[in-house]
C-alpha cells in the first residue's frame, strides 16, 4: 500500500459543472447551476454561478464569500472548510466514509442488509449529549448514503450519493439527493454534476480565484 | 407542561422509526423527488437550451418562474458538501465560533431561544478563556517566586 504521490496518482484538484434544485419547507424552490472548482493546494472551493445570476461563491478557511464583479457582496463565517468536503474526500479517494475515519466520530458495528453495508459512527463520549450516531451505506464498495441523527435519535438529515461518474481515476457521485428534516417539514435538494475534469493544470485563476479584500 | 410531553411523544415516535431497521432508512423514493421537481427539470432544460440566461432576464409571467426563488440558500447548499451545519446544537455553535456562532444561529434558525443557546455557549466559551488564562498567570507567576 503506497502513498498516491509514490505512484504517481496525485490529484489534486477537480472541476464539474452542477445543477442544484432546491424546495424548502415554505413550498418554495430555487435553481442554481454553474460550475464548481476545487484545488487542495490553494484550499479554495469556487462555485462560478451563471444561474440565476452571475457571481462567485468563494470559500476560503472559514469564510464564505459572495462576489459579483469582483466586489464583496456579502460574507459570513461558515463551520466548514474546503477541505472537509466531498470534493476533498474524492481526491483523496476517501469519499467511502465520509472522511468520518478522520473525525471526532469513531465506527461503532457495520452490519449487511440486502445489497447494503450500514456503518453505525457514534461521537466521542464528551460529545454525545450534543451530535448523535451517523449511519453510513456502502452500495458495491462504494458509498450510497448517509443519515444523521440528534442525541434523541431522531433523523434530521439523510443524503444519497448516485451514479458515480469517473475522471483519471476519480470516481464522483453525478448525483446526490438530500432530505432535511427541519421543525417547519421536510427540504429537498437533489445536485447533480457532470463534465467532471480532475487536474486540470490550465486555467489556474479559477481555481485560485480571488477579489479585492480577500487574502 | 404540554410541550414537554409533546416533544416527549414526538422522539418516541422518532425512536420506534429507528428501532425499525436501520436499511429502511436507505429507501428513497425517487418517483415523488421527480414528482417534486417537475418545474425545475424543465427550467433547467430551458436555461440548457439558452446559454447564459439569467433569472432576471426571463419574463416574470413564464410559468416555469411560479413559486421559484431568486435566491438558493447558501447554508443548505454547503451542508450537503460536508458534515453538517444542522443538527449540531446552538450552544455548542456559540462555544466554538464565538460571537459568529451565534450571528449564525441568529440568522439560519431565526429562534429567540436557539440564539440565546448560543450566546450562552460563547460566554461559557469566554469564561473559560479567562479562567484557563488566570491560572496560567498564577501558576506560571508562583513558579517565578520559587525559582526567586
Amino acid at each position: 500500500m503506497l502513498p498516491n504521490f509514490l505512484i504517481g496518482q496525485h490529484y489534486f484538484r477537480m472541476q464539474a459543472e452542477f445543477t442544484i434544485k432546491e424546495k424548502f419547507t415554505d413550498g418554495k424552490m430555487a435553481l442554481t447551476m454553474g460550475t464548481v472548482y476545487y484545488d487542495r493546494t490553494y484550499k479554495k472551493l469556487v462555485y462560478d454561478i451563471s444561474f440565476p445570476e452571475k457571481e462567485t461563491w468563494l470559500i476560503v478557511d472559514t469564510m464564505f464569500y459572495k462576489i459579483v464583479d469582483k466586489k464583496i457582496v456579502s460574507k459570513m463565517a461558515i463551520p466548514m472548510l474546503p477541505n472537509s468536503t466531498i470534493y476533498e474526500f474524492a481526491l483523496m479517494n476517501n469519499l467511502d466514509n465520509f472522511g468520518l475515519e478522520n473525525s471526532f466520530y469513531t465506527l461503532d458495528k457495520v452490519e449487511k442488509d440486502g445489497e447494503l453495508v450500514i456503518a453505525s459512527w457514534m461521537p466521542d463520549k464528551k460529545m454525545q449529549k450534543a451530535l448523535g450516531k451517523i449511519l453510513v451505506s456502502k452500495k458495491n464498495n462504494k458509498l450510497f448514503g448517509i443519515a444523521f441523527y440528534t442525541p434523541a435519535n431522531e433523523l434530521i438529515k439523510k443524503q444519497f450519493f448516485k451514479e458515480y461518474i469517473r475522471s483519471s481515476g476519480v470516481a464522483f457521485p453525478a448525483e446526490t439527493t438530500e432530505l432535511l428534516y427541519k421543525k417547519s417539514g421536510k427540504e429537498t435538494r437533489v445536485t447533480t454534476y457532470k463534465n467532471l475534469v480532475v487536474n486540470n493544470i490550465k486555467n489556474d485563476a479559477l481555481y485560485n480565484f480571488t477579489a479585492p479584500g480577500i487574502r | 407542561m404540554k410541550k414537554t410531553l409533546l416533544s416527549m411523544i414526538f422522539a418516541s415516535a422518532f425512536s420506534i422509526g429507528a428501532i425499525a431497521g436501520n436499511a429502511e432508512v436507505f429507501n428513497l423514493d425517487e418517483q415523488e423527488i421527480n414528482t417534486e421537481f417537475a418545474q425545475l427539470n424543465e427550467l433547467e432544460q430551458f436555461v440548457t437550451e439558452n446559454e447564459g440566461i439569467t433569472l432576471s432576464e426571463i419574463s416574470a409571467e413564464n410559468p416555469l418562474l411560479a413559486n421559484v426563488s431568486n435566491s438558493s440558500d447558501i447554508l443548505g447548499v454547503l451542508s450537503t458538501l460536508g458534515e453538517p451545519p444542522f443538527g449540531v446544537p446552538s450552544m455548542l455553535w456559540g462555544f466554538c465560533f464565538g460571537i459568529a456562532g451565534v450571528a449564525l444561529v441568529y440568522f439560519v434558525a431565526d429562534d429567540r431561544d436557539e440564539t440565546k443557546k448560543a450566546f450562552i455557549g460563547c460566554a461559557i466559551s469566554a469564561g473559560l478563556y479567562i479562567v484557563f488564562w488566570v491560572v496560567y498567570v498564577l501558576v506560571l507567576g508562583n513558579a517565578f517566586w520559587f525559582v526567586g
